[in-house]
C-alpha cells in the first residue's frame, strides 16, 4: 500500500444549526482517482472545500501529503497549494484575461521563468486539454465545456501531485463530458495525477472512479471502490446508483412531519 | 426559561432584544472598522515591499492599467469639475469683495480656498464614485464568481497581487491630479476674474503666488494621500466582503462609497485641525 495523500479524520461542520458534514473520515492512496458521491445538499462540495484548505471543520484533522493543512502556517499551506490544482464548477477563470493568460497566471505569480518559457508551456497545458486554438479567446466567448477544461489546464500549470475537481461535468452534454472523463482518466494514467471528483453523475462515475465515497446527509454511507458501490445491498445506495425515485429510502417522511414542515 | 418569574424574562427579552439590534450593529460596524484597519495595514506593507520582492512582473502588469484607469483616465473629468470650481469660487468670493473695494483679494480667497481645501475634496470624492467604487464592483464580482476562491487555492495572495496595486497607484495618482485639480481651478479662476470683473492674468497669478505658502501646498497633498488610502481600504474592503450575489454586490457599492465620503469628510476635519494646530 502507498503512503495516503489525503487522510481525513472525524471531520465536523456545521453552518449555524446545520450540520452539513458530521465525523466523515477516510484516506486516499496517490494515482488514485476518488469521486465524492451525494444528493445535492449532501456537503460533497462542502467536503472539497475544507479538503482544498479554505473551510476549516469545527472538529476533525485533513492531512494533504503528510502535513495537517490546519495547523500549518500560512506560509506552508501556500507552498502546499503548488501542488494541488483546483477546478471548479463555474470553471472560476478571470474573466478579465485570455485562457492563456489564466493559464500563465500561476506560472508569472510562482517562478522566475521567461515569458518565452511560459508562453511554450501555457501552449503545452492548453494541447493537453484541446484548446490551444482558443487561447486568445476570453473566458466568456467559449462554451461552458471549453472553460472546464481551461480551468483544467490552468490547474495543470504547475505540475500538481493532485487535482480536485468540483463537478466537472454539471450542465454538460455527453460528449463534453466524456471528454472531461477521459481527460482525467488520462491525467491518472500519464502523470501518475491524484483526482478528488465530487460529482453525482454515475455515467462519469462508472468511467473513472477507483474509489468512491458516498455522502448522505453529511455523513459517509460508503467508502470503498467502484465495484463496492455498484454491488451494495444497501437500499439508499441502490437507491442512488440506480436513479431511483419511488424509494422512500432517501426521502422518508411521514404524516405527522408534512403536517409539521407544510401545514404549521 | 420558562422556570424564571416573568418580569426577569422580560429583562432578559430585552437584553436579547439589545443584543440582536443596537449591540449587534455596533458589533457589526466595530468589525468593519477592524477589517478596514486590517487591510490598509496589510495593503500598505505590501505596497511598501511588492517592488522589491515578491512577483514584480506579476505587479507591475497589474499597477500599469490600474495607474492608467486612476490617473490617466480620471483626468478629464477632475479637470472640467476643477476648472468650474475654481470659476464659481471667483463668481461666489467676487461679489461681496468688490462691494469691500477688494477686488484684487479674490485671487489669494481663491487659492487658498483650492489648494487647502476645494482640490483635494474634489478630487476625493470624484476618485470615489469613479474608481472607488469599481475597486467594489470589480473585487466584488471576482468573488461572486469564485476568482477569488480560485487565486486563493493556486497560492496566490489577494493582498499582493490584487489590492497592493491598487494602494500604489492610488497613493501616486491621488495627489498628482490634486495638482492638476488645483492648477485647473486657478486657470478657470482666473478666465473668469478676467472676464467678469476685468481682472489681468499677471495680477491674477501675482496675487496667488503671495498669498499661496509651501504649507498651503503641501498640507493639500498631505491630505489627498490620506483621502487615498482611506477610498482604497474601504472600497476594497467592501469588495471582498460581498456576498449575497449581484444584490449584495449593489448594496456593498453604495455602502462603500457612502462610507469613503463620510470617512473622507471626518479625515478632513481632523487633518485640518491638525494642520492650523501645529503647522499655520
Amino acid at each position: 500500500m502507498s503512503t495516503p495523500v489525503i487522510e481525513v479524520d472525524g471531520v465536523h461542520r456545521s453552518f449555524g444549526s446545520h450540520k452539513v458534514l458530521c465525523d466523515v473520515s477516510f484516506r486516499l492512496e496517490e494515482g488514485q482517482t476518488l469521486c465524492i458521491l451525494g444528493a445535492s445538499g449532501d456537503g460533497k462540495t462542502t467536503l472539497l472545500k475544507v479538503l482544498m484548505g479554505v473551510l476549516p471543520p469545527d472538529a476533525g484533522r485533513v492531512l494533504i501529503f503528510g502535513k495537517d493543512i490546519y495547523a500549518i502556517s500560512s506560509e506552508e499551506l501556500q507552498e502546499l497549494r503548488r501542488g494541488i490544482g483546483v477546478t471548479f464548477q463555474s470553471g472560476a477563470l478571470l474573466n478579465s484575461m485570455s485562457l492563456a493568460q489564466n493559464v500563465a497566471l500561476p506560472l508569472e505569480y510562482h517562478t522566475e521563468l521567461d515569458d518565452d518559457t511560459i508562453a511554450t508551456m501555457v501552449k503545452i497545458k492548453l494541447q493537453q486539454v484541446g484548446l490551444l486554438d482558443a487561447a486568445d479567446r476570453r473566458p466568456s466567448e467559449v462554451s461552458g465545456g471549453m472553460k472546464k477544461r481551461a480551468a483544467v489546464a490552468r490547474a495543470l500549470a504547475m505540475d500538481p501531485r493532485m487535482l480536485f475537481y468540483d463537478e466537472p461535468s454539471a450542465g454538460l452534454d455527453p460528449i463534453a463530458t466524456s471528454r472531461i472523463d477521459r481527460l482525467i482518466n488520462d491525467l491518472k494514467t500519464g502523470m501518475g495525477i491524484t483526482n478528488v471528483v465530487v460529482t453525482h453523475e454515475m455515467e462519469s462515475v462508472r468511467r473513472i472512479a477507483d474509489r468512491v465515497l458516498l455522502q448522505y446527509r453529511g455523513t459517509v454511507l460508503l467508502d470503498g471502490s467502484l465495484e463496492d458501490l455498484l454491488e451494495s445491498s444497501e437500499p439508499r445506495v441502490q437507491q442512488f446508483v440506480n436513479g431511483d425515485i419511488e424509494s422512500l429510502a432517501l426521502a422518508p417522511t411521514t404524516l405527522a412531519a408534512y403536517h409539521r414542515d407544510l401545514l404549521l | 426559561m420558562s422556570w424564571l418569574p416573568q418580569r426577569a424574562a422580560d429583562a432578559f427579552g430585552f437584553v436579547g432584544q439589545l443584543s440582536s439590534g443596537p449591540i449587534a450593529r455596533v458589533n457589526t460596524t466595530m468589525g468593519q472598522v477592524g477589517g478596514i484597519m486590517h487591510l490598509l495595514i496589510r495593503g500598505l506593507a505590501q505596497a511598501a515591499i511588492a517592488p522589491f520582492v515578491g512577483p514584480r512582473r506579476l505587479w507591475l502588469k497589474q499597477l500599469f492599467p490600474l495607474m492608467t484607469n486612476v490617473g490617466a483616465r480620471s483626468f478629464p473629468i477632475v479637470s472640467l469639475v476643477s476648472f468650474l470650481m475654481g470659476a464659481i469660487l471667483v463668481l461666489q468670493t467676487g461679489e461681496p469683495l468688490k462691494r469691500l473695494g477688494q477686488i484684487q483679494e479674490v485671487p489669494g480667497a481663491v487659492a487658498l480656498a483650492l489648494a487647502r481645501e476645494i482640490a483635494p475634496l474634489m478630487t476625493a470624492i470624484l476618485m470615489t464614485a469613479r474608481v472607488g467604487a469599481s475597486f467594489t464592483a470589480v473585487l466584488g464580482s471576482m468573488k461572486i464568481n469564485e476568482e477569488l476562491l480560485a487565486l486563493e487555492t493556486m497560492g496566490i495572495s489577494i493582498t499582493s497581487y490584487l489590492i497592493s496595486p491598487r494602494f500604489t497607484s492610488m497613493l501616486v495618482m491621488v495627489p498628482c491630479l490634486t495638482v492638476f485639480a488645483y492648477l485647473m481651478g486657478m486657470t478657470g479662476g482666473a478666465l473668469v476674474a478676467s472676464a467678469v470683473y476685468g481682472l489681468p492674468y499677471e495680477l491674477y497669478v501675482s496675487k496667488t503666488i503671495y498669498y499661496l505658502t509651501m504649507t498651503d501646498l503641501t498640507s493639500g497633498l498631505v491630505k489627498s494621500g490620506l483621502f487615498a488610502l482611506l477610498i482604497t481600504a474601504i472600497c476594497c474592503h467592501f469588495g471582498l466582503s460581498t456576498e449575497g450575489g449581484s444584490v449584495g454586490l449593489g448594496r456593498n457599492i453604495m455602502i462603500a462609497v457612502v462610507t469613503s465620503i463620510i470617512a473622507i469628510i471626518m479625515m478632513d476635519a481632523v487633518a485640518t485641525g491638525w494642520i492650523n494646530n501645529y503647522f499655520l
